[in-house]
């Protein structure tokens, strides 16, 4: 059973659609001073925050996929391995980087030299980020920093800066940062985590965000629709995750939200041998939604990205746990139609994504 | 069972709507719920109570009870300690599965649509629907090597469709699908049944002035009231099927206590080699049927309403009239694929046509 808070807000929602605006939000925001993490290793320069703190900000999400680390079965079994970075910023009018996540999925499935899929098709996978110290970076890291440690450190050192001052962070012939603000706190090379944020800043859009917010990122990931080869087809690893980015205000309430997904195909034939392009890009759902005049833009269709937009406009202007939960409001008459009779919409697949990212706005 | 939620209230300043003096000399202001989880679609719920509280008990109660409704009609997922559609599904051929009531009463229902749509409205047909299911979600899922349903697979599906195959022990309160093949489908009926029972609970309880809706199948409750306190019809508009257009709706219906549904071919779809398949199959032709854009239907019971828009959609424009126009109190409107409209004789009492 769930109990209902009531929320007193007067909301412009459009009922009965998915095309709630939820920019109508009481603005009498007390001034936080929205601390984004516990380190004390940011070194944000004072000077960086000319503007209005409660200025419009870009909101961008950024998905990289490779699948090149992926091995085909021999003495051992075979490795389709699908890594995707995520970073989500949010950005100032003048580039400047107000917030950022970072985080990966990094899949493994395992295949035999029969070609039939060791790993079982219904598992999940947990992010580096929810992996934490689980995922075992801090054993072998010089600095004993964990995987999601270092990313947090570096995300924490692109506030305040553009995306040009971050690509010139000093790194040596490994990709290591040589910086010293960032020495002490990562190890790993960072030219995907550089990539990774260059990529999202380009992206971010204008999606209700205000310079104050919080941005969140949530990744899901699950492998259901992997088969084993047969004689007439290849399998498929396929490694299929959702990522949302939220913004949330002083009041836990979500600003703005966007959704994406990518499917890391690894094919492989009944010899376990891989009939995949190791090198080729993997494009994101919303990548591939938008590239019309593309050969890909007639088959994909525009229902996902509409779905994941037409959600994410739904969500937006609730708290977490209203998406998750029942959200009240006590509002003034309809414009029009007080409902209106429409054709279902899906949104299952995007609830938890989404509750997940909110969850992490802090 | 999901584990329960305790939403933490949040108060912000916010300026008191003016209140409502209404008819019975109670004030009673504007509120609404929405909610997620339920039927994987959106559900609203818009009512006039006498304060928060009041209206939130009713959201809550409206919410538990059509928790329940979702998990007894689901046939894609289990629950623990409940016998739903699913396990009917499962255990054909099988054994009986021994249901709650209110299964019973769908199914009860659903053989009262059939006759009434000359077959049209079958909940046995999941044989055949499964499959296109099972295609669209993949092709969702993986555009470019998206298929469609092979046709002789189709055909043979088909063979396991006959409703008479559903044994229902009245006394023993189970179900048996006698033929192991075939499996229940009551995606058709069972939002706008849901909402129907709901409707009635929340109105037994004293709700007397709201509007339901769960993924845009809509029933009213009583009357709203305008600015001066005074009782008019809710405004229920019908979505226009050109989801481009400046126009969200093309029509705003004025209910008092009716129910509104509308199926149509622009939410759930696919595309294969560059054509949309959407997820209303016709039993005649086993494929997508493609005499509209979009059937809406205004009657007093939601789960007829939600049952008549997938039957008629499914008929050429000439038989579903005949079939409204025979209807006590069943009025349509029908957008065709050059989104030209047409609507029964006593359409435009609920309109300003």
């Amino acid at each position: 059973m769930k109990k209902i808070a009531a929320l007193l807000i007067c909301s412009t929602l459009t009922l009965g659609t998915l095309t709630a605006c939820g920019g109508g939000n009481a603005s009498s925001k007390p001034e936080t001073s929205n601390a984004k993490s516990e380190t004390s290793e940011s070194a944000e320069p004072e000077s960086s925050t000319s503007e209005p703190a409660s200025d419009a900000a870009k909101t961008g999400l950024s998905v990289s996929t490779s699948i090149s680390n992926s091995a085909p079965a021999g003495a051992e079994d075979g490795l389709a391995q699908i890594d995707s970075t995520a970073a989500a910023v949010l950005v100032d009018a003048n580039g400047k980087i107000l917030d950022c996540k970072i985080d990966s999925a990094q899949t493994k499935i395992n295949f035999s030299a029969e070609g039939k899929l060791i790993t079982d098709a219904s598992t999940t996978f947990k992010s580096k980020q929810e992996l934490g110290s689980e995922y075992g970076l801090g054993k072998s890291s010089s600095i004993g920093k964990e995987w999601n440690e270092q990313a947090d450190a570096f995300a924490e050192y692109t506030i305040g800066k553009t995306v040009d001052e971050i690509k010139g962070i000093a790194v040596n012939d490994e990709g290591v940062p040589t910086e010293e603000d960032l020495t002490s706190s990562v190890t790993i090379h960072i030219g995907d985590f550089v990539s990774a944020v260059e990529k999202a800043v380009a992206n971010a859009k204008d999606l209700g965000a205000k310079g104050t917010d919080t941005i969140g990122l949530g990744i899901d990931t699950q492998m259901s629709s992997s088969k084993d080869a047969t004689a007439e087809e290849k399998g498929l690893a396929q490694a299929y995750s959702m990522y949302s980015v939220v913004t949330t205000d002083a009041d836990s309430k979500i600003t703005s939200c966007y959704v994406d997904a990518s499917q890391g195909d690894v094919n492989f034939d009944t010899t376990g041998k891989i009939t995949s392009d190791l090198k080729a890009a993997v494009e994101t759902k919303q990548e591939l939604g938008n590239a019309y005049g593309m050969k890909k833009a007639s088959s994909i269709g525009k229902e996902w990205y509409e779905e994941a937009d037409a959600f994410s406009a739904y969500v937006t202007g609730k708290t977490a746990a209203e998406v998750g939960g029942i959200s009240v409001d006590s509002e003034g008459l309809a414009a029009d139609a007080d409902l209106i009779s429409s054709v279902t919409v899906h949104v299952s697949p995007f609830i938890s994504v989404v509750e997940k990212a909110a969850a992490n706005a802090k | 069972m999901k584990l329960s939620k305790t939403i933490a209230a949040i108060l912000v300043g916010f300026t008191i709507l003016s209140s409502l003096p209404a008819c019975s000399g109670h004030t009673k202001k504007r509120y609404d719920a929405s909610f997620l989880e339920l039927f994987d679609t959106v559900s609203v719920i818009v009512g006039y109570t006498e304060n928060k509280d009041v209206f939130t008990r009713y959201s809550q109660m409206a919410y538990d009870e059509l928790e329940v409704y979702n998990q007894l009609f689901d046939i894609y997922n289990d629950y623990d300690g409940v016998n739903n559609i699913k396990t009917i599904n499962d255990n054909a051929g099988v054994k009986p599965v021994k249901v709650d009531q209110k299964i019973l009463d769908l199914l009860s229902f659903s053989g009262e649509m059939d006759k009434k749509t000359d077959g049209k409205v079958n909940i046995a047909f999941g044989d055949v629907l499964s499959l296109w299911h099972d295609h669209r979600t993949a092709g969702q899922s993986d555009p470019e090597s998206a298929t469609l349903p092979d046709y002789e697979e189709l055909k043979a599906r088909n063979l396991h469709i006959n409703i008479d195959d559903m044994i229902i022990d009245e006394k023993a309160s189970t179900v048996y699908l006698k033929d192991p093949e075939m499996s229940l489908d009551v995606g058709a009926i069972a939002k706008g049944y849901a909402v129907e029972r709901t409707a009635v609970t929340l109105q037994k309880a004293g709700f007397a002035n709201g509007s339901i809706s769960v993924g845009g199948n809509v029933r009213t409750i009583g009357n709203k009231f305008d600015e001066k306190g005074k009782e008019i019809p809710w405004s229920v508009g019908i979505q226009n099927p050109d989801l481009s257009s400046e126009d969200k709706t093309l029509y705003i219906l004025h209910l008092s206590g009716e129910s509104l549904v509308t199926s149509g071919v622009y939410e759930r779809y696919y595309t294969v080699d560059g054509k949309q398949y959407h997820h209303i199959i016709d039993p005649e032709t086993l494929m997508p049927a493609e005499y509209f854009l979009s059937v809406s239907i205004i009657c007093k019971d939601s789960g007829m309403a939600d049952a008549l828009s997938t039957a008629v959609f499914n008929m050429p424009y000439e038989e579903g009239s005949k079939l409204i126009e025979k209807l006590d109190g069943v009025e349509a409107l029908w957008v065709f694929p050059n989104y030209s409209t047409k609507y029964s004789s006593g359409f435009e009492k609920w309109c300003d046509v």
